[in-house]
């Protein structure tokens, strides 16, 4: 893994190569809050920042750099951000020559989201003042996009996924404006008058269909690429797709929502009470989907010329932890970090609102709209995480995400790495069956909510359930059927197993599969309770009620 | 104070946020954000009550739950009609396949939703593109064909631009003077019954009024 390191520059003079190796011991403990560097004013630890990661980028020494960019400041500048973050994520994911997924290949096709990227393309960068400006980075977004998804067609798009891909754009556009500017970016009103008048021409095609604003965008292709770097951008955006946003983008919102619990289990372990008071053992967590969909993007907008931008910085973060628990781990700081004001507007707002579930979205999307600009907090929280960086392990939540999902695989936290396309694309299509296989279950329990057979068949086939539940549910079985010769009797047992079989089927609904893994331990639990049962029986109750207090 | 909830359903850019936007800030800008699951805000307004003789308007506030348009996200969706008061349902008066959008939404509402007090509002937005007489109309659904089918369903129906502001704050205006009606004669079939249930029965137990309003509650 470590071949890169070192292996290629041997013109290095001796003293960059004593910096260097300096570098690589310094950059440990070098950037981190208590270090000696804060004797050193902001510029100058910037500075210093900036000329060590140069020097790690000539050395390709990529623990180094994933080290740097999870401490103070991040990779500290735009044209250094772009480097690094091409340098991490072109490891991440190895994409060989003639595999098939190199640059020009596969884009052909229309997609069949590609409406749904117009409509929110046109709706990005709104921050953004220049109008010429915005038209460039609009098409170049729209541009990139719909390459990713002709590439890869197996991706569904997501609104929020734009989002994500301008923070992107905007660190590998910066720059490239007015000077050595090529067709593609020099229209802020300096090209042609025909030209500028073909773009708004198109753009304004866009709202009655793609079809004609797409060709555009594919004529313009070829001329495009001279100057700034579009096939780095485009890499970085198909890693990062891959790698950390392949469970969004499958066609149902499962897998992100299996995300999303982790978020209460987080607050949980961090304050008990507080976890009880907010219901988050009955809510489930949708306040933060768009937080966690974006990375963050929806609410802190990236712009240009603000390299210290937070949002820059959990970029960096992230890429270079190689994890998408972070964004989490992130998001339930944030929230511990507004713990009074969450509870003092929860009951301010309590008889608001009619449920328990209302309330709390509500009060927790009112306390957080207004940190989406507040610096302060964001720095806290990264501070936060960059001093607890693998706090929360994955390993322990296991049970809560698909066994093909990002945050066990790709984008684990473990660091170092590396991918090939061809592997993840194996990891994206079981995903996506697995997902779509979730979804049949899903409305056939729905459909045939009476019929048991077939909920227990899809129980025991589905994957994702626990071998520990498996094995339970056919001691329960066997249990129920030796009762039931012992007593000779069904009757007895039909009002238990109704209300268990009514549980079960309430919990699938819209999603609400939460309560499943206990539900069905629970009557099993009870049966065996039962002392006219053989020894056996009631030892095999115990080991697996001891199994399920660890597993669950 | 009351309050309601209200929910904003339909297809993606069919104009919900700015709908929601033009009512709670009164402003239009040309380019909203596409909405990521949903976005929560609160606006209050004054209900002037013709029927009893107080001149006093009373304040009544909306809870307004607007919501992603995305196919994907419909799947959230019952969280948000979940014990709504009103749903309005848009669609876009440009684009003929967003009415049958909005036909599904109505429908999955009448099947999920039990609660008959439920009031549905059918709003087709971007009316300002539709008025210019100059260069080219632009509607793609007939007023008559979302107007008879409203009547069918027994909804609402409305014609509005966010942009313009034209018909919405009317919208939101009767909505909330509706809502008001209803809440008052549940309120007065229920003080009914307790006066009636206090004549015959001794033991009279005081009931939480069934307002929402935080003064007149203890906690
Ligand atoms: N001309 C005109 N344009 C409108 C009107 N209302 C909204 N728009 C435009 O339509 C686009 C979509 O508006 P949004 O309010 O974001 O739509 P939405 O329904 O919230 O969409 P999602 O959040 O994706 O579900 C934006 O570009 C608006 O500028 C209107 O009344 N007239
Ligand atoms: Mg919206």
């Amino acid at each position: 893994m470590d071949t890169l390191v070192g292996a290629e520059s041997p013109s290095l003079s001796s003293s960059e190569e004593s910096l260097s190796l300096h570098c690589d011991i310094l950059a440990d403990s070098l950037f981190d809050e208590k270090s000696l560097l804060n004797f050193f004013n902001e510029q100058e630890q910037r500075d210093f920042k900036t000329s060590v990661i140069r020097n790690i980028l000539h050395d390709r020494n990529y623990k180094t750099l994933c080290t740097l960019g999870m401490s103070n400041f991040g990779f500290v500048s735009t044209p250094l951000r772009k480097e690094c973050w091409f340098e991490l994520l072109s490891r991440q994911l190895r994409v060989s020559q003639g595999s098939g997924y190199t640059t020009n290949k596969g884009c052909t096709r229309e997609h069949r989201d590609e409406n749904q990227v117009s409509l929110d393309v046109q709706r990005s960068f709104t921050s953004v003042t220049d109008e010429g400006r915005k038209e460039k980075l609009r098409k170049l977004l729209e541009r990139i996009i719909v390459k990713i998804l002709r590439r890869y067609p197996k991706l569904s798009y997501y609104q929020g996924y734009h989002d994500v891909v301008s923070v992107f754009v905007i660190v590998f556009i910066e720059g490239h404006d007015y000077d050595d500017e090529c067709n593609f970016l020099s229209l802020s009103g300096m090209t042609s008058k025909s030209d500028d008048n073909h773009s708004n021409g198109a753009a304004e095609d866009k709202s009655n269909g793609v079809s004609s604003s797409t060709t555009d965008l594919y004529e313009n292709e070829t001329t495009s690429k001279i100057g700034f770097d579009e096939d780095k951008l485009l890499r970085c955006v198909e890693a990062f797709t891959l790698l950390y946003l392949r469970d969004f983008m499958m066609d149902s919102l499962d897998f992100p929502i299996d995300q999303l619990r982790l978020i209460p289990e987080f607050i949980k372990k961090n304050s008990k009470a507080f976890y009880k008071k907010l219901n988050l053992d009955k809510i489930e967590p949708f306040f933060a989907i768009s937080s966690i969909l974006t990375v963050f993007s929806h609410e802190l907008k990236p712009s240009e010329n603000e390299p210290d931008s937070l949002i820059f910085q959990i970029f960096d973060f992230v890429i270079s932890s190689q994890s998408m628990v972070v964004p989490l781990a992130m998001y339930a700081t944030l929230i511990m970090e507004k713990k009074d004001t969450i509870i003092e507007a929860y009951n301010a707002n309590i008889d608001n609102f009619e449920n328990s579930v209302d309330l709390v979205h509500g009060v927790i999307q009112q306390v957080l709209v207004p940190t989406r600009c507040a610096e302060k907090i964001w720095k806290q929280i990264l501070e936060e995480v960059r001093s607890n960086p693998s706090r929360e392990h994955i390993s322990k939540y296991r049970g809560l995400v698909n066994r093909y999902s990002t945050l066990l695989t790709t984008a684990s936290g473990q660091l170092h790495t590396s991918y090939e396309v061809e592997d993840v694309i194996k990891l994206l299509e079981k995903e996506i069956a697995l997902n779509s296989k979730r979804k049949t279950s899903k409305a056939h329990a729905k459909l045939h909510k009476t019929n048991t057979m077939r909920t227990f068949a899809r129980l025991f086939s589905s994957r994702s359930f626990p071998l520990i539940c498996k094995v339970s549910i056919f001691v329960g079985m066997l249990a129920i059927f030796m009762k039931l010769y012992r007593d000779g009797s069904i009757k007895a047992m039909l009002p238990t197993l109704r209300i268990y079989l009514k549980k079960y089927q309430c919990s699938s609904f819209a999603g609400l599969y939460r309560g499943l893994n206990y539900v069905w331990l629970d009557p099993l639990h009870e049966l065996l309770k039962n002392p006219s049962l053989p020894r056996w029986a009631s030892k095999v109750s115990r080991s697996i009620s001891s199994s399920k207090d660890s597993d669950f | 104070m009351f309050q309601f909830k209200l929910v904003l359903l339909g297809d993606s850019s069919v104009g919900k946020s700015s709908i929601v936007h033009r009512f709670v800030k009164d402003s239009f800008d040309d380019f909203r954000e596409s909405t990521i699951g949903a976005a929560f805000l609160s606006q209050t307004i004054k209900i002037r009550d013709t029927s009893s003789d107080s001149t006093e308007d009373t304040v009544i506030k909306f809870e307004i739950w607007d919501t992603a348009g995305q196919e994907r996200y419909k799947s959230l969706a019952p969280m948000y009609y979940r014990n709504a008061n009103a749903a309005l349902v848009v669609y876009d008066i440009t684009q003929q396949d967003s009415l049958s959008k909005a036909q599904n939404w109505v429908n999955e509402l009448k099947n999920k939703v039990g609660d008959e007090d439920l009031i549905i509002c059918l709003l087709g937005n971007k009316l300002d593109l539709c008025d210019s007489s100059d260069n080219g109309d632009k509607r793609a659904v007939m007023t008559d064909e979302a107007k008879v089918y409203a009547e069918e369903q027994d909804l609402l129906f409305y014609e509005v631009s966010a942009k313009t502001g034209q018909g919405v704050k009317d919208v939101f205006q009767s909505i909330g003077e509706k809502l008001y009606q209803i809440k008052k004669e549940e309120m007065l079939s229920k003080k009914g019954r307790q006066a009636a249930s206090a004549k015959d029965s001794v033991n009279v137990k005081l009931q939480r009024p069934s307002t929402n309003d935080p003064t007149s509650c203890c906690y």
